[in-house]
């Protein structure tokens, strides 16, 4: 019976609106959710086309409720309904990602990104720190171009434009060598082969001249990586940079603050723990490369990293908490999972100090479905997680065993446990894996493919050394079933391994499996294999050089890049077969077409690889070949000498053997290895020498003294900040443009 | 008097407890046995459960203010305010989704829940038990919001409609108060800054079940009762 009261039925249908309520909150959710992607909808409200949808979708809602509560126009409610929910489903889905790109603006943006804080000057005015975003109004009302290329200085110093040589393959070498690079953004956006953009002299008249500076150390940049990408569908248009800068000041600044950690017997100063805290972001990876090698720079970073963080003895569970606070601070401005790095090793700190907070922190930060930061791929959420990778904790095992029922990435955490239990869960994942619904993966082979990814993607990060013998079945098998990506799937799984620091065992096992198992080519195993310290790796790598001699000249600068003690008598044998002019592992004598065995270059680089293998049968024979002969002397010297800067502790040992030279030209070429090894050992050879009736060797020993009380006296002034690190660059010469291109300044005049 | 209107209410619960039960327990089942057998850990995004309480409420709402036309005379004739009738069939039915929680809970709770998934070789159990209590939550919030939507826009028909049983009245309100417990919930779970949403969800099931319980109370209170 129909009511016809119109006062009642408005109040019913007042309530229903009420009921209807958190409709209203889609559009404000949305803008909230888009807020906090950065550029903030309000200012992108112009995009009318999505939120007309949108709208339209929240209107049709509310009228299909109108129309069943109203009257019962079921029909017409339903319909609407379902119109709505498509309009929700096409608003949400395909209008969000436009609506975050904002407004098509007039003005085009010029972003440079890279690590943060890097100052940014064009034509010497500075414009900000990364991550930078300049309109090409303001970038024009700020910087006017140059008629005339400035002025600039070269670094000349070979061993700076050889480092630069060797981390940037393909770039033109004299870009990098400038202090300001030329380029116009905003008119050489498009690409670097667009037609009438050809090459550096053709940037130069552009008028623009960039310059990037982090802590005093100034990044050159190639034209060429300049503009990163750009994106025809950015509104506004946005040009994206990320200039690849390389620091031709670090070595010297690395050199002059290890210099000065030698002075202090590796026990480093306040100033010098402050300092390199500070620079941690630009020097990070450079000493820890080396603390590598020398476990006592190692310390002194970590000291370094201690202070910046302010990590002292006996702190509370707080005061960790803020530590952690900071690091998550740092990372996520940085957002960036790059290791090693100064947050990394905080973390690796507080596994050992404080595994309980990484545990409680680790899901708090994630997050899981509370937190529209969550999911994966940021960075401060990876380092936790590496955290978490390296040293599970055991209060996390039941939560990681519940998350994997909804994630398999979880897997890879709970895989890291030894308990029984998560032993069974990987073993139940490879299995169904490996019995997956054949219709299913018939049907979508492409859904199967993008599994298996995932899948080895899992279990190459598990660290299990129980599974071990299970995971490498299971790669191989996904490696068998897609032959497109069996390589890369192999060497990714090789890879995690010898990265990783290995038992004998499992060093004996990963050489067992690569050379019997693994269906690489000869050569591709070699590779791996002699980045393994086990002693099965001789057998296996002399197998392999009896077999393929020429392949001693391929692999041989591996031995000086991953230095195998275990190899020091394949390296031995190499060496003498080489030196003998024979056929590795026989005396089959060389005929010319292989005449790049026994060849200077590669016994060099042999010599080096030896030297840096320290073993005691290594040892000896290296001592039998000094005394042997007076061209073996000078070799080992040449070889120290490249090799002493790479802080190889052991190497410091030569200097007791060397001190005892007595002919003149032997003490001549020892002396710039002094001068390399930097210790107060060699200091006081050399003070020795100066005192020398020779006077070149007098010379020659007075002029490396000076060498070293001037590194001295500039390391001082580095660490308290009187000098730059551009300041230790040598050989700066001023070089001026003369219309085609630069000259030395003194072959021409007028000079901006 | 008081002594009677007890003896009534009872009787009034009774009727409703048969008319209801037929209905009811099969969703129960249903219920408990997914949460028994489901092989995977439960959560809270499990959406084959959060459907089953979602059709439970409305189920439930359904069969309990849907009274034949002599049993409808029958109940509205007994010496009991409109008021303390629709009190009692509305806490009755908020009672049926709370049964359902603790039933769930228990299952999960005393273990029968690992028990049965350790017997079928389940690797997760028995460390996730206790975290899988998270299922809970939502099936609390999906039961009640569907149930108080339901009571309200069916006794609401019964007031606006000509012909509140028609079949096409009937469907439009199940698929009215589906969509709007599920996208209303839907829509307030997309993850936001600091988890606010499981308030905001929370608080939205509170203020339905308030808003929605005066609106039925008012629809009750107005209803014609066919003789």
């Amino acid at each position: 019976m129909k009511n016809d009261n119109r006062a009642i039925r408005w109040r019913l249908n007042g309530m229903a609106f009420a009921i209807l309520l958190p409709l209203l909150w889609s559009p404000l959710q949305l803008i909230l959710l888009h807020n906090q992607m950065g550029s903030g909808l309000l200012f992108n409200l112009q995009n009318w086309l999505c939120l007309l949808v949108f709208a339209l979708a929240i209107i049709l809602y509310v009228t299909s409720y109108i129309l069943v509560l109203w009257n019962g126009r079921m029909l017409l409610a339903i319909i609407a309904a379902i119109i709505a929910l498509i309009l929700t489903v096409f608003s949400l889905e395909i209008f969000v990602p436009n609506l975050q790109k904002g407004s098509e603006a007039k003005l085009r943006q010029l972003v440079i990104q890279h690590e943060p804080k890097i100052e940014v000057y064009c034509n010497d005015v500075y414009l900000g720190e990364t991550p930078l975003e300049i309109s090409e109004t303001e970038f024009h009302d700020k910087v006017k171009p140059w008629d005339t290329p400035p002025r600039q200085k070269m670094v000349i110093g070979e061993e700076i434009i050889q480092d630069i040589k060797t981390h940037c393959y393909g770039l033109s070498n004299t870009e990098l060598r400038w202090f300001y690079t030329p380029y116009h953004y905003f008119d050489r956006h498009r690409a670097f082969d667009e037609p009438g953009f050809s090459s550096y002299y053709d940037a130069v008249a552009s008028g623009y001249w960039w310059r990037f500076e982090s802590l005093g150390c100034t990044g050159f940049a190639a034209i060429g990586n300049m503009v990163s990408q750009t994106y025809s569908d950015d509104r506004p248009f946005r040009i994206w940079s990320h200039p690849h800068l390389q620091y031709p000041s670090i070595q010297p600044y690395l050199r002059h603050l290890l210099h000065d950690l030698k002075r202090s017997d590796y026990q480093p100063s306040g100033e010098w723990r402050t300092h390199v805290g500070k620079s941690s972001r630009l020097l990070f990876r450079h000493v820890y490369e080396i603390g590598q090698r020398d476990p006592r720079v190692m310390r002194a970073l970590e000291m370094a990293i201690k202070t910046e963080f302010d990590i002292r003895k006996g702190m509370s569970t707080q005061e960790w908490e803020a530590v952690l606070d900071k690091a998550m601070l740092q990372l996520k401005k940085r957002n960036a999972f790059n290791p090693p790095s100064p947050e990394i090793m905080l973390m690796d700190l507080i596994v050992t100090q404080n595994m309980k907070l990484i545990g409680t922190r680790f899901f708090e930060y994630v997050g899981w479905r509370n937190s529209a930061d969550a999911g994966w791929g940021f960075a401060k959420f990876m380092h936790l997680e590496y955290a978490v990778l390296k040293n599970p904790p055991p209060t996390l095992f039941k939560r990681l065993v519940y998350e994997l029922g909804r994630d398999d990435r979880f897997l890879r955490m709970v895989g890291n446990y030894s308990r029984p239990e998560a032993l069974q869960l990987v073993r139940q994942y490879l299995n169904e894996f490996v019995h997956s619904n054949p219709v299913v993966n018939f049907i979508s082979p492409s859904m199967k493919s993008a599994d298996r990814w995932k899948a080895v993607d899992i279990v190459t990060e598990m660290r299990n050394p129980a599974l071990e013998p299970e995971l490498r079945r299971f790669v191989l098998k996904q490696a068998q079933d897609d032959p497109d990506r069996s390589e890369h799937y192999l060497r990714r799984f090789i890879n995690a391994r010898l990265e990783r620091t290995l038992t004998a065992v499992e060093s004996d096992s990963l050489a067992e499996w690569i050379a019997e198992t693994v269906p690489f080519p000869e050569f591709d195993k070699l590779q791996f294999l002699t980045r393994i310290n086990s002693e099965r790796v001789y057998r296996y790598a002399r197998d392999i050089f009896l077999r393929h001699p020429s392949y001693l000249h391929n692999v041989a600068y591996t031995f000086i890049t991953y230095p195998n003690p275990s190899l020091d008598l394949f390296l031995i044998e190499a060496y003498q077969a080489e030196s003998a002019n024979v056929k590795f592992g026989g005396l089959v004598p060389i005929t010319p077409p292989q005449k790049y065995i026994g060849n200077p270059r590669n016994l060099n680089i042999l010599l080096r690889g030896m030297l840096l293998c320290d073993t005691p049968r290594m040892y000896a024979f290296l001592e039998g070949m000094w005394s042997a002969s007076y061209g073996n002397k000078i070799s080992l010297l040449e070889a120290i000498k490249q090799e002493a800067p790479n802080h190889y502790p052991h190497l410091h040992r030569w200097t007791a053997i060397i001190s005892q030279i007595e002919d003149v030209d032997t003490r001549l070429a020892a002396i710039p290895v002094f001068d390399q090894i930097d210790t107060p050992e060699s200091l006081a050879i050399l003070g020795d020498w100066a005192l020398s009736s020779d006077a070149a060797v007098k010379r020659e020993a007075e002029r490396a003294l000076e060498n070293y009380r001037e590194r001295s006296r500039r390391a001082k002034e580095l660490l308290a900040g009187s000098i730059k690190p551009d300041d230790l660059l040598v050989g700066q010469t001023a070089y001026v443009w003369n219309g085609k291109d630069y000259v030395p300044e003194t072959t021409t005049s007028g000079s901006k | 008097m008081d002594q009677r209107r007890r003896y009534i209410s009872i009787e009034i619960l009774k009727i409703d407890v048969r008319k209801v039960l037929p209905y009811y327990a099969p969703f129960l089942l249903l219920t408990v046995g997914y949460v028994l057998f489901r092989k995977t850990p439960l959560g809270s995004e499990d959406w084959k459960v959060n459907l089953i309480a979602c059709l439970q409420g409305m189920v439930v709402a359904w069969a309990l203010f849907n009274d034949a036309a002599g049993t409808g005379a029958f109940i509205f004739s007994r010496p009991l305010s409109r008021k303390r009738l629709f009190l009692i069939r509305w806490g009755f039915g908020i009672s049926l989704q709370l049964l359902t929680i603790v039933a769930v809970f228990v299952t999960i709770a005393i273990g029968l829940r690992s028990g049965i998934q350790m017997l079928m070789n389940s690797p997760y159990q028995p460390m996730v038990k206790w975290y899988e209590l998270s299922v809970l939550g939502l099936i609390a919030l999906y039961s009640i919001l569907s149930y108080q939507i339901f009571m309200f826009l069916k006794l609401r028909l019964h007031i606006v409609s000509a012909r509140p049983r028609a079949w096409r009245d009937l469907v439009g309100t199940w698929l009215v108060t589906w969509l709007v417990a599920h996208l209303c919930l839907r829509v307030l779970n997309v993850p936001i800054a600091n988890g606010i949403q499981d308030y905001l969800m929370v608080v939205y099931v509170a203020l339905v079940t308030i808003l929605g319980t005066l609106a039925s109370l008012y629809c009750y209170r107005h209803l014609e009762i066919e003789t």
